[in-house]
């Protein structure tokens, strides 16, 4: 198999979860349409970049989608970001919605855009593409303890934006 | 277990860690109950937008991406290694030909110059639009003496694969684009000229793939 199969291979087995990263941490399909297109031309002009004996090629795409997206992110401050110190652990409300249904999945996914940040890639990268806390902290290079720490406060920020909308 | 040891589980818990020991606390517990619900109905929602996302980056761009990777980093296909020795032999008998043929007087110059020498064009066998993958006996070169001592009507030869383009898909859709071509520019799509002035010129058909590369060639007389 040539450099260029091997690459379109790529592009296919991985193209369509960074796009989806992108997208969940931008809200901007424009956006992620670029992320996606910076994260593979960086693949192909810096191979050099990926150490396979680092981690696999996967995690590896990740990070480098999840810069650019937080270069994006700085570029165009299109969210008004949640209150960090928000607190988010009620236990006061009953589950008054249901989180399935389709227009409060809309205002769950715009809760999750206005998180800051560094808890919005926990969550987009742990529940919603369900990877591992150690697989998380390769992307966002932290350590694991942290991954955990943010994905707790942003289920906290999420589950007061909720219950505020009156969904949980 | 107390609340503050729940309140550190329940987000593992929630997310699909079972724990007994969360579990009996639960039992016990109204408010911790009611996080644990809020926890798991956060889970459910999380999960349904993650099962239920259909974004997809646009064909166009794994098209562009591609597109570049051949420009960058070369074809998709490469050339199979038997083709070399093949091609330096073709070279070989063409070589031996043009200096052990019998010399003919030129009849009339191809275009321009009226003392340019008649063109010698090494050409690969036709494309076939339908056939992406040309058959080996197809790729031996073969020799045409354009020669041409009055104007005669616009005929058009056979497309030729450029050697170094990805091959045709057949779903591909096409653009044919007619060209003025110099000797340099037949050079670089593959087709070497012998005896060629430096200012000859030739008309050509370019097929352009859908990625706009150009990937066959055929002059026309």
């Amino acid at each position: 198999m040539t450099d260029a199969n091997r690459f379109a291979k790529l592009y296919r087995q991985h193209s369509v979860r960074i796009f989806r990263f992108a997208l969940q941490m931008s809200g901007s399909p424009a956006a992620a349409e670029e992320v996606t297109q910076e994260t593979f031309l960086t693949l192909m002009d810096r191979p050099d970049l990926f150490d396979p004996a680092r981690g696999e090629i996967g995690p590896f795409l990740f990070g480098v989608a999840r810069n650019l997206v937080r270069r994006h992110l700085e570029r165009d401050r299109k969210f008004e970001c949640m209150d960090d110190n928000a607190e988010g652990f009620s236990t006061n409300e009953d589950i008054l919605g249901d989180l399935t249904r389709r227009e409060n999945i809309q205002a769950l996914k715009d809760a999750i855009l206005v998180l800051p940040p560094k808890y919005r890639e926990a969550v987009v990268l742990c529940d919603l593409h369900e990877m591992s806390y150690e697989a998380a902290a390769a992307v966002m290079e932290c350590p694991v303890g942290t991954v955990r720490s943010r994905l707790n406060r942003a289920r906290s920020m999420l589950l007061a934006k909720l219950q505020a909308r009156c969904l949980v | 277990m107390s609340c503050d040891e729940f309140r550190e589980k329940v987000m593992d818990m929630a997310r699909g860690r079972d724990d007994a020991a969360v579990l009996d606390h639960v039992r016990e517990c109204e408010e911790c109950q009611r996080a644990l619900l809020n926890q798991r109905t956060l889970s459910a929602g999380l999960r349904s937008i993650s099962t239920n996302e259909t974004a997809a980056p646009s064909p166009a761009l794994e098209a562009q991406l591609l597109a570049r990777f051949d420009v960058v980093r070369g074809p998709r296909f490469k050339i199979p290694r038997w083709t070399i020795p093949a091609l330096a032999g073709a070279a070989a008998l063409v070589a031996a030909w043009i200096f052990l043929a019998p010399r003919q007087p030129l009849e009339g110059p191809l275009t321009g110059s009226p003392k340019a020498p008649s063109p010698m064009v090494a050409v690969a066998p036709p494309l076939q639009v339908s056939s992406p993958a040309p058959k080996a006996a197809r790729r031996r070169a073969r020799i045409i003496k354009a020669t041409r001592a009055t104007p005669a009507p616009e005929t058009e030869a056979p497309f030729i694969p450029i050697p170094y383009a990805t091959p045709l898909d057949p779903s591909e859709r096409v653009e044919i684009v007619r060209v003025n071509l110099s000797a340099t520019g037949l050079a670089s799509l593959g087709l070497r000229v012998w005896g060629a002035q430096p200012d000859m010129r030739v008309n050509a058909e370019l097929i352009l793939g859908e990625n706009g590369l150009a990937r066959a060639v055929r002059l026309v007389q």
